[in-house]
């Protein structure tokens, strides 16, 4: 009945273990999608109170190995069908999770969702419901002090603006449509794709505030890249602490990519280490080096080790130059070691010894000078998850209405994919888009038929 | 005061709304009485001869499959037909017929005439009997007759309190002269309905010769012209009626600006709102000062009358003014006036106060639809007078009443508008106003409704199962194609090419195939060597079903919130003043709107999703249940 809604269900924070619950009738359906099982069982077809273990995927980027449990209505929390998955630990990786899921359907859980739900299909007691009243009018305030606040920002101003020039271009669609002898010049095939490219390259603009924004809020997501035996193991090592990666002086032996969280500065880094870039010679390196390069896609920035004692090689300019659109620090390593040479003009560049432990002021003055903290923080805290999902949303409606226009679909189902991705940036506001459509074609345009 | 006859349900008012209201009545076993202040008026078109256009040719359509009278006597009377909006997609093409007017009025009167348990009666009713719980016991004649009745349905068009300006001059008149209806209101605002004023305005009649039509552009039916209604044997009268298109230039446009003050409603002596969509010349003009010029559309009112409607041309503006203005239209030198241009101001109502059954909220038996209730348009109030009409006799007899969802209908859509948002300037359909849009094609509306219709008696029984086998024809077929494979072959490569789309070198499944837009259903039939044994108007629909198919989807996606939240009714009346969490806001206005369910409630304006989360709370705790 209502919709399908998820959330990490665990604190906000690291752990050994968190657990994110979907909740609704798609429950099951949403987490088949995203959830391989090694027994190659079917979520849609678990029955109540079993569970299953397999590895959650995002394309053929394996996130973790997972433990899946499904509750079948009305046997669970909320009354509903329920997946619990339950996965390693860490803020991280929760929620890339929970962005899966966002991706295939699931929408956030509002605060109390969960419990009120289970009030509502009677799992809780009556004496309750003022409690979860209360948490839902609390939630609605904050919601609306948050609005209110967009509302002020520049960054909101920017979506009203995007909102407002589909919005225009609904009004003169549906002005056309009933006035079928005038022919709004807006409408012209060209124009009207390259108005929408405009929209979608403005709301790709804010996406990318949130993603800088998110640097702050929740760390940046960095991989280190490098030859073998550059020594990006040592300098995880250095970085983070520990002894989470194997280090050995053989190359090729991390084959697998680490995750750890770290705190530096100003900046918490979430560190993936990678298997060495090169040709492997045997299947499992192979996979190393497949997830090595798909972590650096879903990355925002690249620390590149290289070796002082060998330089920067054709090689490593190669790689480098690949990933381009990557933020990238070099980190000059080993230079404890005799015979080192100049690190390279062009990149920024923290020189550090790994094994020593210095350099460490050196990365921060890297990280400064990649990431500035900005001076107000007025256009970076405004979006938060769910904004940004629906932006994304109305971006990918957007694009749709481009490929339908220069598909040839008719312009009814064009118009669709506009009202969805008004509806999208409206919904954030809780306004009703078809109201504004109607009051802009008679503000707008002449009609009279 | 006299006793006359006694009836199951009065419907005041023979206009759009009236006629359907009544035969719907009538049809479904009430003994009804259709009340008017002529006889002569029945179905009357005060304003364009016209029936149907963007959105309102989807209500026509809808009107016919729930077993109303307008498609079918429009049909009967159409002069030209069109298909508005061919290029830009199935879901907003729109049936649009030029209709003979006099030919109108006779042929709905026929059909009132001839319908079983329907009396029309010629008077001006007066007064509306209630007994001490607020339940319609009759209706009063302005003679002091009284009809004893159990329900009512208020019909009423521009008629009650009617007044006209034409400049600065202005009397108290019904629409084409006819009397106003001068007694009513003032006993409506006694039982506590609370009336404003809205106006309208038409524009002169001319004589067709007195127009120099080499000058103006012409336009035609299409060449095949498709009916309103589904009925099998459905056929439009004639389609070979011209139309023509003039337009104002600088100079009518000085005209105009010069004589500004001599308009009644620039001049400050009208206060009715009128429609934002049909704006008045004088509107246009200042309004959209650059352009240069405005379209006019010159349509005949029938084949036997001489009179041409000037569509686009509507005025209030004093005569030697409207002269002066239409006469400086290229084609138009020599015009001849034969009935002025006026605006009419008349009584309604905020249509908040009706329930979407369109009953009224503090009243038993008491419904009303049409202009009174703040719509525009023929098509708008036959729509509402036929839900109008289903509902007071469901009423009389003691049956559920009928409540279309938004997703059903545009019915549903404009009804739910009216009683949710309420309308601040006479209501017209717009297909933008349905988020459903997609799959309210105007040729699915059997599909949508006429099993409703059924439901509610007004679809017979041969039509009904021509229906059934429409249905079963189109749903298999669907279900073959789907199961249909294609292999690469010379024949559909050649096909698809000639269609313009690119050819397929690994075989595929044929409703993949005829989602591309340049693949068409008979195309690639014939490619394949398949025959599905389809009429063209199933053929249609197969196809349209398959290329809308996703689409439809991704729509009610979108929509699945609020038509689950449309499920969850809400107690009428509910106090909620006393419920725990909601803003103050949204106190006030739900406590003034009585919303019917909680999709009704988040499209008021104040009332927050954390609003609606705490009334399904306060719902499922029992609220408004003791």
């Amino acid at each position: 009945m209502a919709e399908t809604v998820a959330a990490i269900s665990t604190p906000n924070a690291a752990g050994g273990i968190g657990m994110i619950r979907i909740s609704g009738e798609d429950a099951t359906m949403l987490a088949e999608q995203i959830f391989y099982s090694v027994s190659g069982r079917k979520v849609t077809e678990m029955r109540g109170y079993t569970c299953a273990y397999g590895t959650i995927a995002d394309g053929d980027e394996v996130l973790d190995d997972v433990v899946l449990t499904v509750f079948r209505a009305p046997h669970s929390y909320t009354g509903e069908d329920v997946v619990e998955i339950t996965c390693h630990g860490g803020v991280y990786l929760c929620r890339r999770i929970l962005a899966l899921l966002y991706r295939v359907g699931a929408l956030p859980a509002g605060a109390g969702e969960f419990t009120k739900r289970a009030y509502l299909n009677g799992k809780i007691s009556l004496s309750q419901a003022e409690a979860v009243m209360d948490v839902i009018a609390a939630d609605g305030e904050i919601a609306l002090k948050q609005a209110n606040y967009a509302r002020s920002g520049r960054l909101s101003q920017r979506m009203r603006s995007c909102s407002e020039k589909i919005t225009a271009l609904l009004s003169a669609f549906a002005y056309w449509m009933d006035d079928p002898e005038e022919f709004p010049p807006e409408l012209q095939e060209d124009t009207l794709i390259s108005e929408l490219g405009d929209i979608c390259g403005e709301l790709q603009k804010m996406q990318e505030t949130y993603r800088n924004g998110k640097v702050f809020r929740e760390g940046i997501r960095a991989v280190l890249l490098g030859l073998p035996n550059a020594g990006k193991s040592s300098v995880m090592n250095w970085l983070s602490g520990t002894r989470r990666s194997i280090v050995t002086d053989i190359a090729g032996t991390t084959r697998d990519v680490v995750t750890e969280q770290v705190r530096f500065g100003e900046y918490t880094l979430l560190l993936a280490d990678t298997a060495g870039i090169r040709e492997a010679s045997n299947p499992i390196e192979t996979i190393g080096i497949e997830a090595a390069f798909s972590e650096v896609q879903q990355s925002d920035l690249i620390l590149y080790v290289v070796d002082a004692a060998v330089g920067l090689t054709a090689e490593d300019e190669a790689i480098l130059h690949r990933f381009a659109d990557k933020k990238q620090i070099l980190l000059w390593n080993k230079n404890d070691l005799a015979g080192v040479s100049e690190p390279p003009e062009g990149y920024p560049t923290a020189v550090c010894a790994a094994k020593t432990g210095d350099g460490e002021e050196n990365l921060l003055r890297a990280l400064t000078m990649v990431y500035p903290v900005p001076d107000s923080s007025a256009d970076m805290t405004i979006l938060n998850e769910r904004q940004s999902a629906l932006i994304a949303e109305a971006s990918a409606s957007l694009n749709a209405a481009i490929s339908d226009l220069l598909g040839g679909q008719p312009l009814d189902m064009v118009y669709q994919d506009l009202e969805s991705a008004a509806n999208a940036l409206f919904s954030l506001d809780g306004e009703n888009v078809s109201e504004d459509v109607v009051n802009g074609v008679f503000s707008k345009f002449c009609v009279g038929k | 005061m006299g006793m006359l006859e006694s009836f199951d349900v009065a419907v005041i008012g023979a206009g759009h709304a009236g006629i359907e209201a009544a035969v719907a009545s009538a049809k479904r076993g009430c003994k009804t009485a259709l009340f008017t202040i002529s006889l002569d008026q029945i179905g009357n078109m005060p304003c364009n001869p016209s029936i149907g256009g963007s959105a309102k040719g989807h209500l026509v359509r809808e009107i016919d499959a729930l077993g109303g009278v307008m498609g079918k006597a429009a049909d009967a009377c159409c002069i030209q037909m069109r298909m508005l909006n061919q290029s830009k997609g199935a879901s907003v093409h729109s049936p649009r017929a030029q209709t003979d007017r006099r030919a109108y009025h006779a042929k709905t009167k026929q059909i009132c005439e001839n319908t079983e348990n329907l009396h029309i009666i010629q008077t001006e009713i007066a007064d509306i009997l209630l007994d001490e719980n607020r339940c319609v016991t009759g209706v009063v004649n302005a003679f002091g007759g009284v009809y004893p009745c159990k329900a009512v349905v208020i019909c009423a068009g521009t008629f009650l309190g009617g007044r006209i300006y034409i400049g600065k001059t202005s009397m108290e008149s019904g629409p084409d002269a006819c009397l106003p209806a001068r007694f009513l209101s003032q006993k409506l605002v006694e039982l506590g309905i609370s009336l404003r004023r809205f106006k309208t305005g038409t524009p002169c009649r001319v004589h067709r010769r007195s127009i120099d039509y080499s000058v103006l552009q012409r336009q035609t039916g299409d060449p095949n012209p498709r009916a309103f209604s589904f009925a099998v044997d459905a056929a439009v009268w004639r389609n070979d009626i011209p139309c023509w298109i003039a337009n104002t230039n600088e100079n009518t446009h000085q005209i105009i600006r010069d004589n500004l003050s001599e308009s009644p409603l620039y001049g400050g002596l009208i206060h009715g709102v009128g429609p934002r969509y049909c704006p008045s010349i004088e509107d246009k003009v200042v309004r959209f000062s650059t352009r240069e010029r405005h379209q006019i559309f010159v349509e005949p009112t029938g084949i036997d009358c001489d009179e041409m409607y000037l569509q686009g041309f509507s005025t209030s503006l004093p005569e030697f003014v409207q002269l002066a203005m239409y006469r400086s239209v290229k084609g138009f030198e020599h015009i001849e006036i034969m009935r002025s241009a006026y605006a009419i101001e008349y009584d309604c109502i905020d249509p908040k106060s009706l329930f979407s059954t369109l009953a009224f909220r503090d009243f038993h038996g008491l419904y009303s639809a049409g202009q009174f209730n703040g719509t525009s348009g023929y098509e708008e109030a036959a729509a509402q007078g036929l839900v109008a009409g289903i509902n007071a006799s469901a009423y009389v007899l003691g049956e559920e009443e009928l409540t279309l969802p938004r997703a059903s209908s545009y019915i549903g859509t404009l009804i739910d508008d009216l009683v949710t948002k309420g309308c601040e300037d006479p209501y017209r359909m717009m297909t933008a106003r349905s988020e459903h849009r997609l799959s309210l094609r105007h040729s699915t509306a059997d599909a949508r409704l006429t099993p409703i219709g059924r439901k509610y008696r007004l679809v017979g029984d041969s039509d009904y199962d021509a229906f059934t086998k429409k249905m079963a024809h189109i749903s298999d077929a669907v279900e073959a194609i789907s199961k249909q494979t294609v292999h690469v072959s010379a024949a559909v490569n050649e096909y698809l090419s000639a269609a313009g789309t690119s050819e397929i070198s690994v075989g595929c499944r044929m409703d993949a195939l005829l989602r591309r837009p340049q693949v068409t259903l008979s195309g690639l039939s014939n490619a394949l060597g398949l025959s599905f044994a389809l009429t063209p108007d199933e053929a249609e629909e197969v196809e349209l079903k398959i290329k809308y198919e996703q689409y439809i989807e991704r729509q009610n996606k979108q929509n699945r919130h609020f038509s689950n939240l449309e499920c969850i009714r809400l107690p009428k009346p509910t106090d909620y003043t006393g419920i725990h969490g909601l803003s103050s806001e949204a106190r006030e206005k739900l406590g003034k709107q009585q919303p019917e369910n909680l999709a009704q409630a988040s499209r008021i304006s104040g009332v927050s999703p954390a609003d609606i989360a705490i009334l399904m709370t306060w719902l499922k705790a029992g609220g408004g249940r003791g």
